[in-house]
């Protein structure tokens, strides 16, 4: 199994799904006949206040004619529920969507600080350069239910199943949107996508042209720069190129914090619309990015005290290319075609890993009679590993290997009812180098019952299938007791072949309104079951080549278990200068392990993820040129990590004179000196946490 | 304890700015983009009309938006104010709260919070000049008045009465006029 995708045939697999494409380019384009009907509106955005009006002002007169007076929030443009345009009222799923509005007025300087304000998401800042980021539980580094992409181009490591939110990253005043759905989107998206996709959707170069200069800094955020230029000519060719800087500086450590980091970053864009009618586009893009980062560390050692603090220099550099040709039929119908390569570079004292990834994928979407619209797509994944670890601490065996993964979708959106029952089913089927087949299908239902309401339910199977330290890696962890075992050993996680993917089965149920003129509110609420969820195992004990004894722990799938929960979401228009929303997000998780396993592994899991989260932002435009931005959230305690619950604010205020320039204070995480997020985990071998400090930066945005 | 001291200052400060900002927002907006729409329209027809050269004395005249009684356009006309220009001419917005401190102005929009009897008077005062009378109100156009704004579909439109322009001496352009609906005087009746 493992080989077929090493095989010159699964090279032909790839490039046959690029030729298919190629041929359906020969297929007429009706879309001669007529020009676009479609109107250029401004983007529908609830709570854009000054800023969307400043847009208006600069409309001419035929697209004055088509902006909307009303607003409701329920029609704001969602892609990634259904692979294709539709709107959050439309959209049988737990949707939340970012505009470029909301992200440049919370103040965040990084796209997991942007995701805090999103319900039924757990964000923990373990230390300055990382991340625990998760949707509805199972949050730790390596958190593996949620699938990110940006702008199509998967970001979820393969290495340890995982995102590393150090490296992904893109120029903020670059986000069109950033589409966060909660819950399973294995049928559009594949494997991983568990309990949630985030799609970090970037501008079209169209949308970014002329000059931007950024700068600023302050006590935590030390440097803050970026710059981007775009231009374009009269051929429909349009182009922006980006550079980005920053550096930060630690947390807080009574120890002595030593997790500062500073990364440069420097990418394209390019869009051609080869034709008036918007037949064919195509996009290249890619960007380059090196940086380092500090990280203390408390390893295993094999000879007394057999555990020690490490402060090291993590060094990371990346790079990807992405291509895209999209061809439109109709309003109705296209298909897009895409490939991305992408090169992932990180080196630490534990481990030197290359990691390489040639993905090819396909889509078309086309009505079929009056009642259905049908989505389907074929994909293929290539992933290189090249490691170099140290082999006591971390290792992996064989360290060089190729996985492959070929996948298959189809969906269908059946109209029960004309605008006002719709159904939708489909799955996505694929065949991994890990575990070989894997299904995960789904059905979803709708109810508009008019504009202002929308309820819709589903029941969907996803699946997470293994990791490469899942199969081949082995962690050995600092001496400790373990039960079983009646003197300290060395656990050593250790990774098994036989382990087989998870799975889920979720019910989900939610209902949205637009109640009033000046209220909107959201509710989803779901049940998840997991079976074959990951924990490990004592093995049999052994005296390693150093004497000491190691207990292995292999990975297997013997626990299982529920979590059931629910987000709501309020938005209140007061006035065209005032908006505020609020939210409450609920989650209970109970796991259960098999008699047999004997990991404590479920009061990690249980105790590991917040029961409650309450969040509350506040947009305001004290006048033409002013703007002042509140945050406010609540996040209960993670017992078993020994993490308080704790409360904190971030505060925004900017002075925007005109449209060419915006200075902007922001002071972050005010109500303490310092709190802490994320607390003691096994992943310690690897980053240590710090607590996170009050801190203050300005910042000044010129644009030309 | 401390959870609930520090929800305390951290709701404290927000709060003690509910009061203001409640009281700022006593129009009926809510998530309405009306008048913004409505402000750059106001900028737009001034772009695409054409006034006798006599309303303007030199270069330096500024072009002249006038607004009538209590004006819902508020900060987004003086930001196009601020920030357009008519042909190199600058913009100046002048606000009459009523017709008696009328001064000579190009565009007067007449918002629908003035009273019926003000409109039609405002109309019969200002027959012969040269201003583009903007309204909102239905039934603006046929009495008179050049521009009248309408929605439609949750959209702003507007519509054009050519002859009260021809009075004016205003010379509308061709592509003002074909997003327009035309409408003749008094006789009510409307075409495409």
């Amino acid at each position: 199994m493992s080989r077929l995708f090493t095989t010159p045939t699964s090279r032909l697999v790839c490039w046959t799904v690029a030729g298919a494409g190629a041929l359906l380019f020969l297929a007429p384009c009706p879309a001669a006949a007529q020009p676009p009907s479609s109107a250029e509106t401004p983007a529908a955005e609830p709570g854009t206040g000054q800023a969307g009006q400043k847009g208006i002002l600069d409309l001419d007169v035929e697209q004055l004619s088509k902006v909307d007076v009303l607003v409701p929030s329920m029609d704001v443009e969602v892609t990634s529920v259904a692979k294709q345009e539709s709107t959050v009222g439309r959209s049988p799923a737990a949707v939340f969507v970012i505009t470029q509005e909301m992200v440049r007025r919370s103040g965040a300087t990084s796209i997991p600080e942007v995701l805090r304000m999103v319900p039924g998401l757990d964000v923990a800042r373990i230390n300055s350069n990382s991340w625990a980021v998760a949707s509805r539980g199972f949050n730790d580094l390596y958190a593996n239910k949620l699938l990110v992409l940006i702008d199509g181009r998967s970001v979820y490591t393969p290495l340890f199943s995982g995102v590393d939110w150090d490296t992904q990253d893109v120029l903020l005043e670059d986000i069109e949107r950033i589409e966060v759905v909660r819950g399973p989107g294995g049928t559009l998206w594949g494997a991983n996508a568990v309990n949630g996709v985030i799609n970090v959707i970037t501008k079209q170069a169209k949308d970014t042209q002329g000059l931007l200069v950024t700068s600023g800094g302050g006590s935590e955020d030390l440097t803050i720069s970026g710059v981007r230029y775009g231009g374009q000519n009269d051929q429909g060719l349009s182009w922006r190129a980006y550079g980005k800087h920053f550096e930060r500086g630690p947390g807080f450590d009574p120890a002595g914090a030593a997790d500062d980091w500073r990364v440069g970053r420097g990418g394209f864009r390019v869009d051609w619309e080869a034709d008036p009618w918007k037949c064919n586009t195509f996009t290249v893009q890619g960007d380059y990015y090196g940086g380092n980062e500090g990280k203390t560390r408390v390893q295993p050692i094999p000879t007394p005290p057999f555990s020690r603090r490490v402060v090291d220099d993590e060094d990371l550099a990346g790079a990807y290319v992405l291509t895209r040709w999209t061809h439109t039929f109709d309003e109705d119908s296209d298909w897009e075609l895409q490939a991305y390569f992408d090169q992932l570079y990180r080196a630490y004292d534990l481990l030197r890993e290359d990691l390489t990834t040639f993905d090819v994928e396909f889509q078309h979407r086309f009505p079929l009679g009056e009642r259905q619209q049908l989505i389907w797509g074929v994909g293929c994944r290539q992933n290189r590993f090249g490691l170099a670890p140290d082999g006591y601490v971390l290792d992996y065996i064989p360290p060089k290997q190729t996985k492959g993964l070929f996948s298959v979708f189809v969906q269908d959106e059946i109209k029960l009812i004309e605008d006002r029952l719709y159904f939708t089913v489909g799955s996505k089927f694929e065949q991994n180098d890990y575990t070989g087949f894997e299904y995960q299908p789904s059905g979803r239902l709708l109810w508009t019952p008019d504009r202002k309401h929308s309820a819709w339910g589903a029941i969907s199977r996803a699946v997470r299938t293994p990791s490469y330290f899942d199969f081949y890696g082995r962690m050995t962890l600092p001496r400790q007791t373990v039960t079983g075992v009646p003197f300290p050993v060395f656990p050593r996680l250790t990774g098994n072949p036989l382990f087989r993917s998870e799975d889920l089965l979720a019910y989900e149920i939610g209902y949205r309104t637009q109640a009033s003129k000046r209220f909107a509110w959201d509710l989803a609420t779901f049940l998840n079951v997991y079976e074959h969820v990951q924990t490990a195992s004592l093995g049999v004990p052994f005296i390693d080549p150093y004497g000491n004894v190691v207990a292995p722990f292999p990975i297997n799938n013997e626990i299982r278990g529920q979590t059931y929960g629910a987000e709501v979401v309020g938005y209140w228009t007061m006035s065209d200068t005032w908006q505020f929303s609020a939210s409450y997000t609920f989650l209970e998780i109970q796991m259960h392990r098999f008699p047999s396993s004997t990991y404590v592994q479920e009061e990690l899991i249980e105790g590991g993820s917040p029961h409650n989260q309450v969040c509350f932002r506040s947009s305001w435009d004290l006048s033409n040129d002013w703007e002042f931005d509140l945050g406010l959230r609540y996040v209960d305690s993670l017992p078993t990590l020994q993490v308080p619950d704790y409360i904190t604010m971030d505060i925004r205020l900017a002075w925007v004179p005109s449209e060419s320039f915006e200075l902007a204070i922001v002071a972050q995480n005010l109500l303490d000196t310092h709190h802490l997020e994320y607390g003691a985990h096994r992943y310690n071998i690897l980053a240590s946490n710090t607590e996170v400090q009050r801190g203050v930066f300005a910042k000044a945005t010129w644009r030309y | 304890m401390v959870i609930l001291f520090r929800a305390i200052l951290g709701l404290a400060l927000p709060c003690s700015m509910v009061p203001c900002a409640v009281a700022q927002s006593t129009d009926e907006s809510g998530l309405s983009r009306e008048y913004t729409i409505k402000a750059a329209y106001l900028h737009n027809f001034a772009r695409y009309v054409q006034w006798r050269a006599e309303t303007f004395r030199n270069d330096q005249d500024p072009f002249v938006i006038g607004v009538l009684g209590s004006d819902p356009l508020g900060d987004d006309l003086d930001r196009i104010a601020q920030t357009k220009q008519v042909d190199a001419h600058k913009i100046v917005v002048r606000r009459f709260p009523s017709l008696d401190q009328f001064r000579p102005c190009h565009i007067l929009f007449v918002p629908r919070s003035v009273e019926p009897q003000r409109q039609v008077e405002t109309i019969g005062r200002l027959r012969n000049s040269p201003v583009l009378l903007i309204g909102e109100t239905p039934g603006f156009a046929e009495r008179g008045g050049t521009i009248n704004f309408f929605i439609e579909q949750n959209k702003v439109r507007f519509e054009i009465n050519q002859q009260a322009a021809k009075r004016a001496g205003l010379k509308i352009s061709a592509k003002l006029l074909s997003l327009a609906k035309l409408v003749s005087e008094d006789d009510g009746s409307r075409e495409r």
